[in-house]
């Protein structure tokens, strides 16, 4: 357990709500990480590239478009709102900082658009990656949860993840921010 | 006397109001994960089903509307569709209509999925995705209910057990 509680560390300010951080590793897949207080849930893994061939080309994929696939770092993003009100998934409030402390580009919607037409994958493949992805935007009513992918270009050294969520239906409630530490991309 | 006999009726009147008010406020709380929608119509939904069947979402005005969306590869659309398949029988004949959506997959993924997950059922097919992208589901699994005036009254957030208590008496309470 201790192995997955040092990859999560809490960001605590005045501006921040404090959180209480465990990790329950017996009911998580291998590679992933848990943080969980009494607001969110989240949950963080990278997937391997034999993992993302295996998902995809069952779905009929074409080779090239595979390719692309496995070259890219995936990461998977569950997150649960246990707040009263709304919370935010913001892609754009979520960073990937590197080793050296420069924030990773993630690849956006738009950025696969151009990769499928590049492949040639056809629309019916297109729709089904996209909602394999995380959405761009979500407010989570209570209690719901959303889970999904984040691709980046390959990390040869471990990166973090810096979450940012916003909440209130107007999006000025408390934000809640949490860290991954010593994310990897896996080879297997 | 008689102003006190008419505070005592006065009291009467709000305790029965109180009591007559009990029902209506139970019908208007929702099972955990239902969020009420705010009434706007219904986008078009014109799909064929696996039978080759056309199906038009206004042909199903004058009843309400049970729309899911789900695909074979989602695990969450995996545990709920045999809870759909338990109370189709509940509603046969009703002016509940319950009414599947696949998203962008193909006829044979559907037909070995429905074949063993809920071989009772019968759903649309969205062969590219473009019906479902134009809904914009919250994800997938998700359950829009459309009233009989072709309006978004009510969504269901993720997979639900439509089989069990809260949600067939939620459904069941769609056609009081």
């Amino acid at each position: 357990m201790s192995t997955f509680i040092k990859y999560i560390t809490v960001i605590a300010t005045s501006l921040l709500v404090s959180f209480s951080v465990h990790a329950q590793m017996s009911e998580l897949p291998p590679g992933a990480v848990k943080f969980e207080n009494e607001d969110l849930l989240m949950i963080v893994m990278t997937r391997t590239p034999e993992q993302l061939n295996a998902f995809y080309t069952g779905r009929g994929f074409n080779r090239t478009s595979i390719d692309a696939l496995t070259e890219r770092c995936f990461v998977f993003g569950m997150v649960e709102n246990k707040t009263q009100e709304r919370l935010w998934l913001i892609l754009d409030d979520w960073q990937f900082i590197d080793a050296e402390g420069n924030v990773i580009r993630r690849y956006t919607r738009d950025d696969w658009r151009q990769t499928w037409k590049d492949t040639g994958l056809e629309q019916a493949k297109q729709s089904t990656f996209g909602w394999t992805q995380l959405p761009e935007v979500r407010d989570l009513h209570r209690h719901e949860h959303v889970g999904g992918q984040v691709a980046l270009p390959w990390q040869d050294q471990p990166f973090r993840l810096v979450a940012t969520f916003r909440s209130g239906i107007d999006k000025d409630g408390k934000p809640h921010k949490v860290s991954f530490e010593d994310l990897e991309c896996r080879k297997q | 006397m008689q102003k006190t006999m008419t505070v005592q009726k006065l009291l009467a009147l709000i305790a029965l109001l109180g009591m007559l008010s009990l029902p209506a406020q139970a019908s208007t709380t929702l099972p955990k994960g239902i969020i009420a929608m705010d009434g706007r119509p219904a986008g078009p939904m014109v799909l064929n089903d696996i039978d080759g069947n056309a199906f038009d979402l206004n042909d199903s005005r004058g009843k309400w509307v049970f729309l899911h969306f789900w695909a074979s590869w989602c695990g969450p659309c995996i545990r709920e569709m045999p809870t759909i398949q338990a109370i189709t029988s509940d509603f046969e004949n009703t002016d509940l209509q319950i009414v599947l959506v696949n998203t962008a997959e193909d006829e044979d993924t559907i037909f070995s999925f429905m074949a063993t997950v809920a071989p009772d059922l019968n759903t649309l097919m969205d062969p590219q995705g473009l019906t479902t992208e134009d809904w914009q589901p919250r994800g997938l699994p998700s359950t829009y209910f459309v009233d009989p005036e072709g309006k978004l009254q009510y969504l269901a957030l993720g997979g639900r057990p439509w089989n069990e208590g809260e949600y067939l008496a939620f459904l069941k309470g769609l056609l009081r």
